[in-house]
């Protein structure tokens, strides 16, 4: 008699705990048909395909989703999700100001770069002087004898030769 | 004249940082610094197209030692160098956020464009230290055919080896994925066309200056 009395209430408890869990399993059939086979493909599929897959659904589905598997749980347990929330939110814009940042360098780094490069050069070339046709070659090796024009265009500077003026 | 290409290639340079910085979408997987390639990929071309320049006049330099060969082959590398600093850092920058780290050694295409870079290094290092103005041209005309050839490896690392980690070309990537949104194609093709015009304008420019320093040397170029 004290046994019964002592298993018949643990017996209730267990099933009540038992039941709770079973309460809140999230029923992919009580989403609207044309998400119903995704989500259950997805939550049957293995880790990798589960997570490649994830893409598909369109940001639409997801709110859907979220909502269903929300309702499906205790008030204590959504606050939980707000944490979760939480704290995805945090870290996405942890990392979207990170690549911000990154973006910011990269920027300012091609601006500095071609912009100092450019402004030497141009600073330069306005310093030479306007080019004239010099009255006279100027001085250098590569004028002093102007090579004889053997009929051919374009050859340039005529190779240097030897004391007989074989090459 | 080229002050007018400046003055072009300034303004077409802002219109293609409003679009790729402020219209273009975020891209879905890597966020706001994807943007990076809107510089990183035309730098890349302007950056090839000066060593594919610098060759071109190389060989015209070797073939007839014309001077004036010489300082557009000059202004081409000289020009390029700064365009593949720029890509040497903004890939980099692009990669910490998305790999988690600046540089992967592994990674046969970044590898070899350093390897070209240090040679266009060594083309300038050359062209500053030999006193012999026209040996050092000659020098310089291979050194520049050698490292034009690397460039080719470069283009090719990602099919030869598979590369690790540098993804490939953006249009044309398996399984459709690249550029599709169009103000992302928009974004890519003005910064394209604004860098191109940049690098014209700038070449230019430093052709005269390279002019100047052939005519310092007793050079008519």
């Amino acid at each position: 008699m004290v046994l019964t009395r002592k298993v018949i209430p643990l017996l209730f408890l267990t099933a009540l705990f038992l039941t709770v869990p079973m309460s809140a399993e999230f029923e992919s059939e009580a989403l609207p048909e044309k998400l119903a086979t995704p989500v259950k493909n997805f939550l049957e599929a293995d880790t990798a395909s589960a997570r490649s897959g994830m893409a598909a659904f369109s940001d639409e589905d997801l709110q859907k989703i979220l909502n269903a598997f929300k309702k499906a749980h205790s008030s204590a347990d959504q606050r939980l999700f707000w944490l979760i929330e939480e704290s995805y939110r945090r870290n996405a814009e942890r990392v979207a100001a990170e690549r911000i940042r990154y973006l910011y360098y990269a920027v300012l780094a091609a601006l500095g770069i071609i912009g100092l490069f450019a402004a030497l050069t141009y600073a330069r070339s306005r310093k030479l002087p306007t080019p004239t046709p010099s009255p006279s070659p100027p001085a250098g090796r590569g004028v002093e004898s102007p090579p004889p024009y053997t009929g051919e265009v374009g050859r340039g500077r005529q190779r240097k030769t030897g004391k007989n003026g074989k090459k | 004249m080229y002050y007018l290409l400046l003055v072009a290639a300034v303004a077409l340079s802002g219109w293609a940082a409003h679009v790729a910085l402020l219209q273009a979408p975020a891209d879905a997987m890597q966020g706001n610094v994807q943007r990076i390639f809107y510089f990183h990929v035309p730098l890349v071309w302007v950056s090839f197209m000066a060593f594919i320049g610098g060759a071109f006049m190389s060989i015209r330099y070797l073939k007839g030692r014309n001077m004036r060969h010489d300082a557009w082959a000059r202004a081409f590398i000289k020009t390029g160098w700064a365009f593949t600093t720029t890509v040497l850092v903004t890939g980099p920058l692009w990669a910490k956020p998305v790999w988690g780290t600046f540089w992967n050694w592994g990674d046969e295409r970044l590898v070899s464009f350093f390897v070209m870079w240090m040679m266009y290094n060594g083309y300038i290092l050359l062209r500053a230290t030999v006193s012999d103005f026209e040996k050092g041209a000659r020098i310089g005309a291979v050194l520049a055919l050698l490292a034009v050839m690397n460039a080719v490896l470069v283009v090719a690392a990602i099919y030869i080896w598979k590369t690790a980690s540098h993804p490939g070309p953006i249009f044309v990537q398996k399984g459709g994925s690249g550029l599709k949104e169009p103000l992302m194609k928009k974004a890519f093709w003005l910064s394209f066309s604004a860098f191109t015009l940049l690098f014209i304008s700038i070449l230019v420019a430093k052709f005269r200056t390279e002019q100047a320093e052939s005519h310092t040397h007793g050079f008519d170029a």
